[in-house]
């Protein structure tokens, strides 16, 4: 039996690409990028036939009109990925602005040809396309028309085995041009501006015989070229209430590094689940996330944070610090207020798989969602959802820190109505005693488990959070007027759920 | 403003290619032949790239740098006739004595190197147009690193 045609998929070198193409790019393909100015068209362009051409297969880069081609040489140097070695070798350029303004159709279909067939590249650029479609179609006496000579392009430039990308702003909303038609790939990008952040857009259309990544995925241009984020996936089977995870939950606990902490958990944090650890400013959050790394560190589990609002050098984040230092644990700390979910969530899941990593703290979410670009503050909530699947999916134990006003009038544990999202929960509270401010903890939610429902005293020392008795003597605590009461029962501190 | 090269090691290399190419750059006409010679080398490689106008723009531009320190060469830049700056480039040497010629036309191609090198920097330079100056580019290119 005769088998099917494998089509060969190219990695494309460019970090995130093969992931939202569904493996790579089609050898043979012809595929359009499109976008307006400035959107990344020709960086992506360059870093593609930087890092696919080879001596066996070169590349022709056509230059048309529009950017010059001296400034496209002198821009794009900057990035590392422009060796200028290859130039002459493995990269040609050639510029068509002289054919295309003098030319018909047919002359520049055959100027291309001619190249092609000189060269014999495996990969063929052309930048912009759109500039030859609208320069050429003013000629008086066209022998071949536009859709003709996309037409011919395609079928040739296919006959010689080439892989091609026509670059160009082409009208995603309205109308498709005929060359979306013929086009095996259709590569959008586009810049998203909302107050004064810019976010990096980019979606594949269209890829012929692949399943893509569908959606819109964020990407960043630096020094080293275009790096895209892929939209965190979410598996169909994981849209339900609470955390989706695809690994079964082993029955370990983890051991939180603050003596009593872990009886009032039932046994410790169960592994593999999400701890919202909710207070007001000055409450300790950043110490308990601290001792939950430095035992995992202790304990030979490797731990990451992501920390979006205290630098290491900081207070007690001097700990985390020393650990990051020694390479015990992973930081991503930025203060970038342009980043997307996807961006941060692809950071994570690097570190964790770099780390190995078992524990991961995200301190906090009102400073990740300051970082957030404000064009995805909208839909922060269902970005949390996202990162907690992703999370829970790579089967780490997450601690996040929520920032919490001291109300009270109510008992929130988030500002973002997220804490249905999260495995179990702890809440921390200033009161005030006899003139004194103290502070109190409790275990709400521990999903699946015992744990205990008291209202413990804490105090921050020199070597961490220290955990007192019960504050039985008082109700009213958490209203802001605790009434000392006398009371005769012994409370057991524990409730079955 | 950009002044006359100060890049010695390219002008000595450039001088070098001119006068073995004009057989011991003995007189203006040959001089002027091996000038423009060159500049078709330059235009041969640079044009597919940056495209013939891109290779015109920065000509012109040398002349007209050049022309500060040699007056007489702004006669080679465009006018209404139908020659090239070029061909008129080559006239104007043609009627100079064969040293300032020589000069001159070293200086001019001095000034379009350093250009492009401004522009696209020396590596690429040297990459796209190094060779033209004959077996020196090596030598160029090591005095470069000193």
């Amino acid at each position: 039996m005769k088998n099917k045609v494998e089509i060969n998929r190219l990695s494309t070198g460019v970090p995130g690409l093969d992931s939202i193409l569904g493996g790579g790019l089609p050898e043979f393909s012809f595929n359009l990028m499109a976008g307006p100015p400035g959107s990344g068209k020709t960086t992506l362009a360059h870093q593609l036939m930087f890092s696919m051409a080879t001596k066996e297969r070169p590349a022709l880069y056509f230059t048309v009109l529009g950017e010059s081609p001296l400034m496209m040489l002198r821009y794009q140097q900057q990035f590392t990925f422009f060796d200028p070695e290859k130039i002459n070798e493995t990269i040609h350029f050639v510029n068509l602005g002289d054919d295309v303004v003098n030319g018909r159709f047919d002359q520049i279909l055959a100027r291309i040809m001619k190249e092609v067939e000189a060269h014999s590249p495996g990969f063929v650029f052309v930048d912009s396309f759109r500039s030859i479609m609208l320069e050429a179609d003013d000629s008086s006496d066209p022998i071949i028309g536009p859709q003709h000579f996309i037409q011919q392009l395609g079928n040739q430039l296919r006959s010689w085995q080439v892989t091609s990308f026509f670059l160009g702003k082409y009208p995603i909303e309205n109308d498709s041009p005929p060359v979306f038609t013929v086009a095996d790939g259709l590569i959008s990008m586009c810049q998203s501006i909302s107050r004064n952040s810019m976010v990096r857009k980019i979606q594949i259309l269209k890829m012929r015989g692949q399943e893509t990544s569908p959606g819109i995925h964020t990407f960043r241009i630096t020094t080293d070229g275009i790096e895209i984020f892929p939209a965190a996936p979410i598996t169909g089977d994981s849209i339900a209430a609470g955390t989706p995870s695809k690994l079964p939950r082993s029955d370990k606990r983890l051991t939180m590094g603050v003596p009593a902490l872990d009886a009032m958990l039932g046994g410790g944090l169960p592994s593999g689940y999400s701890l919202l650890v909710a207070g007001p400013s000055g409450s300790g959050k950043t110490i308990l996330a601290t001792a939950f790394l430095s035992e995992g560190v202790r304990l030979g589990e490797p731990g990451v944070i992501v920390a979006f609002e205290q630098t290491p050098s900081q207070s007690w984040t001097r700990t985390i610090d020393d650990l990051v230092r020694a390479g015990r644990i992973g930081l991503i700390n930025t203060r970038l207020l342009d980043l997307s979910i996807d961006e941060i969530v692809q950071r994570m899941i690097d570190t964790i798989k770099q780390m190995k990593a078992t524990r991961v703290v995200i301190d906090s979410l009102s400073g990740f969602e300051l970082a957030v670009a404000p064009t995805f503050r909208e839909d922060f909530r269902e970005s949390l959802f996202r990162m907690v699947s992703v999370l829970a999916d790579l089967g780490v134990t997450v601690l996040m820190t929520s920032e919490l006003e001291d109300r009270y009038t109510d008992l929130r544990f988030s500002s973002y109505g997220s804490a249905f999202l999260t495995d179990a929960i702890i809440v921390q509270r200033y009161i005030e005693i006899g003139g004194h401010l103290k502070r109190v903890m409790a275990v709400v939610k521990v999903r699946g488990s015992n744990h205990s429902n008291d209202l413990r005293e804490y105090k921050i020392t020199d070597e961490g959070i220290v955990i007192g008795d019960p504050m039985v003597d008082f109700t009213g605590l958490l209203a802001g007027s605790p009434t000392l009461e006398v009371v005769s029962e012994v409370r057991t501190g524990s409730k079955p759920r | 403003m950009m002044e006359p090269p100060k890049n010695a090691p390219v002008k000595h290399a450039i001088l070098q290619t001119l006068t073995q190419k004009s057989g011991g750059a003995k007189d203006a006409t040959s001089i002027a032949e091996a000038s423009i010679n060159t500049w078709s080398e330059v235009t041969t490689r640079l044009a597919p790239i940056i495209g013939g106008g891109g290779v015109d723009a920065l000509f012109n531009r040398s002349l007209t740098i050049a022309a500060r320190a040699h007056p007489w060469l702004s006669h080679a830049k465009g006018s209404n006739d139908c020659a090239t700056p070029a061909d008129r480039f080559r006239t104007n040497l043609e009627t100079r004595d064969a040293s300032s010629a020589l000069e001159a036309s070293a200086v001019v191609m001095g000034i379009f190197y350093q250009m492009l090198e401004t522009l696209i920097g020396e590596l690429l330079t040297e990459r796209l147009l190094g060779s033209i100056w004959g077996h020196s580019d090596k030598n160029v290119q090591k005095e470069h690193l000193q």
